[in-house]
This record gives structure tokens, C-alpha cells and sequence, in this order.
């Protein structure tokens, strides 16, 4: 097996409110292959978010957080670092040239008062120290090869002049300027338009093929997940609850909350006017969260003395397939 | 055959484009452009597309929240596009709206139970406190909501708990007919199936009849009984919703229902990408609006604007070529 391009361990962030430390994302660990796609699941509130910017350096912005944990990155030098123990200098070298962040709203991460392509070259520049004429030049380039059509004006444009798609195109440029190895992709299509959601997939998977970047694809939908991604990985109130290959996740999920999850998804292969199977209560806020497994009270499995006495801990339950859940087994025996 | 609860006829909203330093009108945007539909006692349509297609404006438009430019609007019988502000008032105990965003559509310093009551204040339903009381607590117990949220205001609450509260407040005058617009689209995917079953069964308890709008093709499915397909403020596609999602007759449709993704990886079909973006309203394509993305288009699409024409039982769409897709 390949080495893997991301070793994270144990990650952890927690913010400290008024109220009391906030455990954002708990003990999160998992690898990331080069070239590999792995899609990372939940609602909102679940600590997905918060992981993405966490392996960005990027938690400080808007609250003073702690970090603990590994995530180690093979950089392009071939060396290996960890990037939680950077210095903020250190790790604005590797930010947007090793590892690039797109996020949900472009209109909210592009600068509004510079043009498209100030804002495509200012990466390069930063980061390869070219000239500007050059990184005009690989702006240029680098939009054609995303397929947007009249490149050389829309590098004129302002955002606003640019529609949702546009954008988040132009966001993917910036993010793949320098090359990186990782892209982190907060929710790039929820605020898109499913026919424009379809192209901005197809693009992701197009660049992929060509450049052999990892994707860590985060996202609230699972019909998108299985459109790009190989693994994945759903978290639940800040832990990672279940993890796999797509298919096994989909077609055996093992943990409670996963399989509730999929059987509530309003679906076009489902039968017409059936009432959806619903998951009771609402997800936990972070601040308090219930003793145990965090999804017992919402989960109709739970046993009183079992499931809110212990966080249970992540098993495996085939060579590939992890479960967070003291009753796995015997809810696999009892439904296949 | 019963009555139409709505009947809608040629509605259409331009905006006006004024430019100069003497602003005069330079063009209009074509936000919605004769849509003609009805929609039955006790039923619920509808209304699909993606954004800037219309479908926003339409609802607002059926309710008179925004003036429509010219059309017909009937609700039961009567025209409402000329009622003046008693009218509008007597129109509005019978139909209401439930919105987007549950956050920005609640005023943030009242109470829950001034929110949910202030429809029965405005239209003199309950006049006196004690009974206004007693009619938002059985309000809320219909949507499922603790009494104990009375007093709470809406930032105390979780975007489910308050899209149930709009939608409180939109049964509180007892209406026959409701807009829905995008309920359930900013909500979490394990809160979304709560709201879709609560408006399934307030459809079956209440007899209501909705106009419930959508970009979510899935999820109209299971809550619509027919299902118009809007582009660029016009009608696609209209008919039952089985026969919409499971032999659509338009391309735009076919393309739509195509680009929703599938949870189960071991059905992989073929997709139809859709090139480009939605055209600009203020400048739309002759002919056939979608026809600049649309894959079966021929050079006769660009000359004549296609009508809505019978495809099968209740089934209408408005496209030039019969043999697609």
C-alpha cells in the first residue's frame, strides 16, 4: 500500500466559551491516500466544519481554540510534517500551496473589490514568487483547462458580475493555482443548483484525474457522496461515528445513526406518498452533549445502562469498515 | 367536475429596467411570463425549478405579497388582483404562506406565542388574550411543538423547531390554501423528513390544499400530487407527479431529474450535465427559452415559442418536438 499523503491522529479541538470548554471534534484519526476521495458526512453542528479548518490552520479566525492531535502531510519536498505543531508563518507556506480549502459560498470567500484574476494570481505570487505577467499567463491556463468559457474576460470580472457556478469555479482555480496535494472541500455545491452542482462535480473529478490530488469532500448530502467519493467517513456530534468504502456504508450501514440517516433521505427510487421515516429530536448541541454515545436519545436501539453509560469506541467491523456502537454486532446479526 | 380552489391564468411579472440620468425603461426582466395553472381542493402542486427560474415570484405573486404585472388570479371564483386592503385582508384568512427562511421570517424580540398569535389579533379571531392563548397552544400541539416554548424567542430555537413555528403561524387563521416556499430546504437532512411527514399530515387533517415550491425534485415527490416545472418564468412540464419523475416528457425535466444524485453507488446511470448557466431573464433566448441548453434542440426551436400541449392524462408540456426524450 501506498504511504498515505494525510496521517491525522486523535484530532481534537475544543473551544473555550463562557459556558465551559466546547468539545468541537473529538478524537478524529484517519489516512488519506494520493489520489484518493473521501467524503466526509453530517449535519450541521456535527463538527465537519470545524475538522476542515482545523487541518487549514485555520480555527483561530474566529474563536481562540486548542488543538491536540496529529494530522501529518507528506509535502511535495518529500518530507513529512505535522502540521498542528507549525508555527502560523510555517504553516502559511503550506496553506493554499499544499493543501487549498473551497468552501460553500463563494461569493462570501472572494475578495468583492479586486477582479477574478488579481485574486488567481495573488496565490501563484505569493507562493512561487513569479512574476506577475506569468501568473497572469497561468491564470489564463488555468481557467481554459476548467473549461470556462471566454477565460480572458472572466479573469477581468468582479465576483458579483460572475453567476453561483462561475464562481465557484473561479474558487477552484484559486485553490488548484499552486498545485496542491489536498483539497479540502467544504460543501462546494450546497449552494448550487443541482444541474450547476452536476458540472462543478464532473469538474472536480475531471481535475482530479489529471492533477492526482487527495479530496476531502465535506458535505451534509449523501447522494453526493456517492457521486465522488470512494470512502467515507460520517461524523455525529464531533466524532467520527462510522467509516468505509461508499458502497458498504451505503449498503450495510452498521452504526444506528447512519442507516436513519439514509432511510430518511427523500429519494426518487422510493415509493410515492409513503411517509419517510423520520429521526426524532434534533442533533445534540455541542455544549451539551448526553452522557454516552451521543446519538442514544434519538436512536431506537439504545439500551438504558448500556448506551448512555460509556463513549462507545471505534470498532472494526470488517477489514475497512469501522462502527461506533456498543450493539453493532448484534443489531448486524438480528438485520443483515 | 369541482371547482378550482386557484385558478391562475396568463400571470405575468416584469420588472422594468430603467437606465439614464432621466431613468427611463430600457428593457424588462421576465421573471415570470404567462403561467397559466389551478389547483384542487385538498391538493398540493408543485412547483419545481432551479434558482431564478420564477418560482419564488410566482407564489409571492398568487398571494399578492409583490403586484403582478397582468394575469388572472381566482380563488374560488373571485379575482383577487383587484382587491383593495379589506379585501386583501379577508383573502389572506383563507390563504397564507410559509417561508424559506425560518430564520429572517420570524421577528427576533417576539415571543413565540405573539408570533403565532398575531395573525388571530390582525384578522379579530381571538380577540380576548385567554382564548388567543388557548388557540396557539393547540396550534403548536398540531405541529408538534412543546407548550413550554411559549415564551421562548426564535433564536432559543433549532431551525426545525422554528420552521414549525411559521408554519403555526400560517394555520392560524384556519386557511384553505397555503404557499410553501422551499419549507424544508435550509433544514438538516434528519429534520427535513420531520417537517415533509408534519406537512403531509396537516394535508390530510386540515384538508388543505398548497402550492408547495421546491429546487428539490425528491423531496416534492413525496408531498405533491402534480408537479410544474418552471425555467426562466415560464411552464415546462406540468402533470401527476408519478408521471413527472418516472416518464417525464420535457428535456429540461429529463435533465433535472437526472442531475439529482443518487445515495446508492451501485446505480450509476447516465447523467445529463447541463451546459452553462440559466440565460438572463431581462434578455431571454427566442423561441424556446431553454433551447440554448437543451441537447434535442433544432433550428425550428429558435423561431416559435412552443405552448403547452396534452401528452398524457392531465399531462401538458411545452415543447416543439414530440419524439424526445
Amino acid at each position: 500500500m501506498k504511504s498515505p499523503l494525510l496521517e491525522v491522529r486523535d484530532l481534537a479541538v475544543r473551544f473555550s466559551t463562557r459556558g465551559g470548554n466546547v468539545d468541537a471534534v473529538s478524537g478524529v484519526s484517519f489516512d488519506l491516500a494520493p489520489g484518493e476521495t473521501v467524503a466526509l458526512v453530517g449535519e450541521s453542528g456535527s463538527g465537519k466544519s470545524t475538522l476542515g479548518l482545523a487541518l487549514m490552520g485555520l480555527t483561530d479566525v474566529t474563536r481562540p481554540a486548542s488543538l491536540s492531535g496529529a494530522a501529518t502531510l507528506a509535502l511535495k519536498n518529500g518530507t513529512r510534517q505535522d502540521m498542528m505543531k507549525l508555527s502560523d508563518r510555517a504553516m502559511q507556506a503550506i496553506r493554499g500551496n499544499e493543501v487549498a480549502m473551497i468552501f460553500q459560498e463563494p461569493m462570501s470567500s472572494l475578495n468583492p473589490v479586486h477582479t477574478v484574476g488579481w485574486q488567481i494570481c495573488e496565490a501563484v505570487m505569493c507562493h512561487q514568487g513569479i512574476s506577475s505577467s506569468a501568473a497572469a499567463a497561468s491564470a489564463l491556463e488555468l481557467l481554459e483547462k476548467l473549461g470556462i468559457p471566454d477565460a480572458g474576460r472572466c479573469l477581468q470580472a468582479y465576483p458579483h458580475q460572475l453567476s453561483g457556478g462561475m464562481r465557484q469555479r473561479v474558487m477552484i482555480a484559486i485553490a488548484l493555482s499552486c498545485q496542491p496535494s489536498l483539497l479540502i472541500a467544504d460543501e462546494p455545491t450546497t449552494a448550487l443548483d443541482v444541474t450547476v452542482q452536476a458540472q462543478i462535480l464532473e469538474l472536480l473529478k475531471h481535475v482530479q484525474s489529471e492533477t492526482g490530488m487527495a479530496i476531502l469532500f465535506i458535505t451534509h448530502n449523501f447522494g453526493v457522496v456517492a457521486e465522488i467519493a470512494q470512502r467515507t467517513m460520517v461524523m455525529y456530534a464531533g466524532r467520527i461515528v462510522e467509516a468505509g468504502p461508499v458502497g458498504d456504508v451505503f449498503h450495510a450501514p452498521r452504526m444506528p445513526y447512519t442507516r436513519a440517516l439514509l432511510e430518511s433521505l427523500p429519494r426518487l427510487d422510493r415509493g410515492f406518498g409513503t411517509r419517510l421515516p423520520a429521526i426524532p429530536g434534533q442533533v445534540p448541541s455541542p455544549s451539551a452533549l448526553p452522557s454516552g454515545c451521543a446519538f442514544h436519545p434519538r436512536c431506537r436501539h439504545a439500551v438504558p445502562g448500556r448506551c448512555d453509560d460509556r463513549i462507545p469506541t471505534l470498532e472494526a467491523c470488517s477489514s475497512d469498515h469501522l462502527v461506533r456502537c456498543v450493539r453493532w454486532s448484534e443489531l448486524a446479526a438480528a438485520a443483515p | 367536475m369541482t371547482p378550482s380552489l386557484l385558478q391562475v391564468k396568463n400571470l405575468r411579472k416584469w420588472y422594468e429596467i430603467r437606465r439614464g440620468v432621466l431613468p427611463r425603461v430600457v428593457g424588462h426582466v421576465r421573471a415570470v411570463d404567462d403561467v397559466s395553472f389551478d389547483i384542487q381542493p385538498n391538493e398540493v402542486l408543485g412547483l419545481a425549478g432551479e434558482s431564478g427560474s420564477g418560482k419564488t415570484t410566482i407564489g409571492r405573486s398568487v398571494l399578492r405579497l409583490i403586484e403582478p404585472s397582468s394575469g388572472l388570479i381566482a380563488f374560488k371564483g373571485e379575482d383577487v388582483t383587484g382587491l383593495d386592503a379589506n379585501g386583501l385582508r379577508r383573502f389572506r384568512r383563507q390563504a397564507q404562506i410559509v417561508f424559506q427562511d425560518p430564520y429572517s421570517s420570524l421577528d427576533p424580540r417576539m415571543t413565540v406565542e405573539q408570533i403565532v398569535g398575531e395573525p388571530l389579533r390582525v384578522q379579530g379571531i381571538a380577540p380576548d388574550p385567554h382564548a388567543r392563548r388557548q388557540r396557539v397552544e393547540s396550534l403548536l400541539e398540531s405541529v408538534s411543538m412543546s407548550r413550554q416554548l411559549l415564551m421562548r424567542r426564535p433564536r432559543e430555537l433549532s431551525g426545525g423547531q422554528r420552521q414549525r413555528v411559521g408554519i403555526a403561524r400560517a394555520l392560524a387563521v384556519d386557511p384553505e390554501f397555503i404557499v410553501a416556499d422551499e419549507p424544508v430546504a435550509s433544514l438538516d437532512v434528519s429534520i427535513q423528513a420531520q417537517v415533509i411527514n408534519l406537512l403531509q399530515d396537516l394535508k390530510a387533517q386540515l384538508h388543505l390544499s398548497m402550492l408547495f415550491i421546491s429546487h428539490d425534485i425528491a423531496v416534492m415527490r413525496h408531498v405533491a400530487d402534480r408537479i410544474a416545472v418552471v425555467y426562466l418564468g415560464k411552464i415546462m412540464e406540468i402533470g401527476p407527479a408519478r408521471a413527472i419523475c418516472e416518464a417525464p416528457r420535457h428535456p429540461y425535466t429529463e435533465a433535472l431529474l437526472s442531475a439529482v444524485p443518487n445515495p446508492d453507488p451501485s446505480q450509476r446511470r447516465q447523467r445529463i450535465v447541463l451546459q452553462g448557466d440559466i440565460p438572463s431573464p431581462a434578455n431571454p433566448p427566442t423561441g424556446c427559452v431553454f433551447r440554448t441548453r437543451c441537447r434535442y434542440a433544432i433550428g425550428e426551436c429558435a423561431q416559435t415559442q412552443p405552448q403547452l400541449q396534452s401528452t398524457g392524462p392531465k399531462h401538458y408540456k411545452a415543447c416543439l418536438r414530440n419524439d424526445v426524450p
